[in-house]
């Protein structure tokens, strides 16, 4: 059945300045074709003697995660749930460098350890002695939106109070060489980027909640637009929304005349003009949107929304017309 | 005998990635996997020094008291090198 879930706390790592503050005074722009991430200092969350072993991308889900977590004010949590499409990259680099290095001896057991997907997720439940439910999603450019949906199953199952769901992916110089010959990315057209967004759901509403999860969805490789549209009013109508409620639209998309259509009097911003194009950007997205649905002025302005009344906001992102996601947060009142 | 412990501290550094630790905070006689330590290794950092072993030395440790003897302190780690080292 389901249920209210709110966003009670968030973590963020971007390019921008969003884990001290909610946003930099100033917006960051991508200088090259490589938007990269502004990192905290580690050492203030994890263990020197545990940091030693931990490549970039594990560093930012575990201090994104203890970010949230406080923010939240520690809740007991019944799921750990991380969306990654490229996972711990760089130690699968140095792991598949050595191999080939030293022909496929003197390996070192660390790399291998942690070049796995589901890494991240793992040392989470390490660090907070967390032995709940544990899940790790790679799928590919909806990723995030299949951990989010797993946490909504959850709580709608009455399985879950609290659950911690985090989009992270990380971007090497060596993957964005393949990415571009893959034909999977184009540094011409779309700057790439990175980052780790870490979202604290619950049951509950708390005073520190940002925003209601009203819905989300997901269409692989859709048959006309008239097929979004109906996705769109559907995720819409099961929040109790039309289409005319949608104050504001997060639009991953270059093209954006299939939005512009349907949400005219909507206000829209491309939100990776501030993080960079890349698998789990959409977390991302669902941070920062809860974050002006909570009313903070400064990402308001970076993303340059005008409308003084934000009530319902929509976040559709739109891969290479194969994997399409819409996300649809609502303000709550406190 | 002192040229190597100093190569070893450089090359354990950089094997174990031990962020912030120059060579001269290695102490060559204290234990290695001693609880009071400050490095703090632990059971995956002895399988690093085995793969050093075998990478730079061309030693494989054969069983796991002999690791135990080996990987006391840096200057028995450098004693055996010089025994065995082919």
């Amino acid at each position: 059945m389901k249920k209210n879930i709110y966003i009670n706390g968030l973590g963020n790592i971007s390019p921008q300045e969003t884990f001290y503050k909610t946003m930099g005074e100033e917006v960051v722009e991508a200088e090259g074709a490589f938007f990269a991430c502004q990192e905290p200092n580690y050492k203030e969350f994890i263990q020197k003697k545990l940091l030693r072993r931990m490549s970039r991308i594990i560093k930012m889900g575990l201090a994104t995660a203890q970010k949230a977590l406080v923010d939240a004010n520690h809740p007991p949590l019944d799921a750990i749930i991380s969306g990654t499409a490229w996972g711990c990259v760089k130690d699968t680099e140095k792991f598949l460098e050595t191999i080939l290095e030293n022909n496929e001896e003197y390996l070192t057991p660390t790399a291998f350890v942690q070049s796995t997907h589901n890494t991240v997720a793992g040392q989470i439940a390490l660090l907070h002695h967390d032995n709940c439910y544990n899940m790790s999603y790679v799928q590919g450019y909806v990723s995030f939106e299949s951990a989010l949906i797993d946490a909504m199953l959850l709580f709608y199952d009455n399985k879950a109070k609290n659950i911690l769901v985090n989009g992270i992916d990380e971007q090497t110089e060596k993957l964005g060489i393949l990415l571009e010959r893959l034909q999977c990315a184009n540094a011409e057209t779309a700057v790439m980027g990175e980052g780790a967004a870490c979202l604290i759901l619950g049951a509950e509403k708390t005073p520190n909640t940002y925003a209601q999860l009203a819905g989300a969805s997901m269409l692989y490789r859709p048959k006309n637009k008239a097929s979004i549209q109906q996705c769109l009013e559907q995720i819409l109508q099961e929040a109790n929304l039309k289409l005319e409620d949608i104050d504001v639209v997060l639009t991953g998309n270059q093209d954006q005349s299939l939005e512009m259509a349907l949400f005219p009097e909507a206000a829209f911003s491309n939100y990776k003009k501030l993080c960079g194009e890349y698998p789990t950007s959409t977390a991302f997205a669902t941070a920062i949107a809860a974050q002006l649905l909570k009313g903070d002025s400064w990402t308001k302005t970076a993303l340059g929304i005008n409308k003084k009344k934000v009530q319902h906001l929509l976040i559709y992102n739109n891969h290479q017309e194969v994997n399409h996601s819409i996300i649809v947060l609502s303000k709550v009142a406190q | 005998m002192e040229e190597l412990i100093e190569k070893l501290k450089v090359q354990i550094i950089k094997q174990l990635n031990l962020e912030d630790v120059e060579p001269n905070e290695i102490d060559p006689e204290k234990m290695l996997f001693d609880a009071d330590n400050e490095l703090g290794l632990d059971s995956i950092d002895a399988l690093e020094l085995i793969v050093l072993l075998d990478k730079e030395y061309g030693i494989k440790v054969k069983s796991q008291e002999e690791g135990k003897s080996i990987f006391q302190s840096l200057v028995t780690m450098a004693e055996y090198i010089l025994e065995h080292q082919k």
